[in-house]
């Protein structure tokens, strides 16, 4: 294949011998593109869902605040993410929605998530 | 809105026909742009939180992983660990990042484990195992108690920054405080309590503590002992998994005031927890310059 592409090197670095470290952008690696973000609310409930409309199972970030306190706490993976004293989180992908499980003390709380959907499969 | 903008596709497909994973880029889409990213320990004297200032005046996304102290194996925060309590987590407000430690992380803990035969206690009428009493009670004047903890998992000579016996007040009589003066069994692997302990040798190392009168029953009583148990390990023959017992004497006249701690009631739950390093976490973050909003 022809050796073409695009390469946009960091302030400072030479793009012609800049690492793929110190470029911005490199059209041979794929990034995250970010196709969603947004709020969920949880309140009196411990389930909630975003139909993302991706048709793949997209990688995901999220961060919850539970009882508004200000505090946004990172959300790590499908397992249950449990901060002392705050309900556990679950969220998980697939095909069709992102979705946000708490356990059941969830329901005496409130709780805010806020997500990133990206464009990108999560595997 | 005019359909223009720009795309770029991975290397093998077709920029016209590509599907959004496989582009490299389009300016359709958002990315992730990185503000700062660094790195640091959470310990426990700084306070068990790592605070990063990111002055951008607003809620950051952002992530944070995590390795235990010297593991360099990193997890998305956040994380515990098999035989410790607590997590470690990231949180960010519109000032700070911050990776916290909750209380009880970094804590290991040996169990009376509700054996009879962990606990001692001694006064003017004998010796009895499965409970002790501290206090003066009665004809029974002041009372001696015992307690033995399973397990503990330390290495010989390693350094013991800070060991607390944790215990849990079944009765409480009077409300003067008890004063009392705490030693270590000076053993390796000390025997359990079927045969009294009280006269089994003795650490250097002692402290003077106190039952405050305001524990009630039902409460928490816990006190350090440190230098006790930096004593026994230091022992040429402790091993890591060792018994580890502790002897307890009241003191200066207290009548009628009294605790007590069963092995088959509240009281099972005694334990001794020790905190064997002062770093608690790395962390690794980087704050992205998009906003968390809502509302």
């Amino acid at each position: 294949m022809t050796d073409y592409g695009i390469k946009v090197s960091q302030d400072g670095y030479d793009v012609k011998t800049a690492t793929v470290l110190q470029q911005a952008f490199n059209s041979e690696k794929n990034s995250f593109k970010i196709s969603a973000t947004g709020t969920l609310f949880l309140t009196g409930v411990n389930y909630g869902n975003v139909e993302h409309g991706l048709l793949v199972t997209p990688g995901w970030f999220c961060w919850f605040d539970v009882d508004y306190d200000g505090d946004w706490r990172q959300v790590y993976s499908n397992l249950p993410t449990y901060i002392q004293g705050t309900p556990a989180l679950s969220v998980y992908s697939d095909d069709t929605y992102v979705h946000f499980d708490c356990g059941l003390e969830a329901k005496e709380h409130i709780m805010r998530v806020f997500y990133i959907i990206f464009v990108d499969p999560g595997d | 809105m005019t359909d223009y903008g720009i795309k770029v596709s991975q290397p093998g497909y077709d920029v016209k026909t590509a599907t959004p994973s496989q582009l490299v880029f389009s300016s359709k889409y958002q990315t992730l742009k990185i503000h700062s990213q660094g790195s640091g320990t959470v310990t426990h004297s700084g306070g068990r939180i790592a605070t990063i200032n990111h002055n951008l005046g607003y809620i950051p996304q952002f992530l944070v992983h995590l390795s235990l102290p010297s593991q360099a194996t990193y997890y998305i925060a956040p994380i515990n660990s098999p035989g410790l309590k607590g997590e470690v987590f990231a949180y960010a407000d519109a000032s700070n990042l911050y990776v916290e430690a909750t209380d009880d992380f970094g804590w290991y803990y040996s169990y009376t484990a509700g054996e009879q035969n962990n606990y001692g206690r001694e006064d003017g009428s004998g010796y009895y195992n499965g409970r002790f009493w501290l206090g003066e009670y009665s004809t029974y004047g002041e009372q001696k108690g015992a307690l033995r903890f399973n397990s503990v998992a330390i290495s010989r000579g390693a350094t013991v920054l800070e060991a607390n016996i944790v215990c849990t007040i079944n009765g409480r009589l009077g409300s003067t405080t008890i004063p009392l003066d705490v030693w270590g069994i000076d053993e390796d692997n000390t025997s359990d309590f079927g045969s009294s302990p009280f006269g089994r040798s003795k650490t250097t190392a002692t402290k003077s503590e106190s039952v405050s009168g305001s524990i009630g029953a039902g409460e928490i009583w816990e006190f350090g002992i440190t230098t006790m148990a930096q004593e026994i390990v230091n022992r040429g023959s402790w091993n890591s998994g060792n018994h580890m017992g502790f002897i307890m004497e009241s003191k200066n006249n207290t009548p009628n005031s009294l605790i007590d701690s069963d092995y088959d009631d509240l009281g099972s739950s005694n334990y001794l927890k020790y905190r064997l390093n002062n770093n608690l976490a790395d962390y690794k973050y980087t704050i992205f310059l998009g906003e968390i909003k809502y509302g």
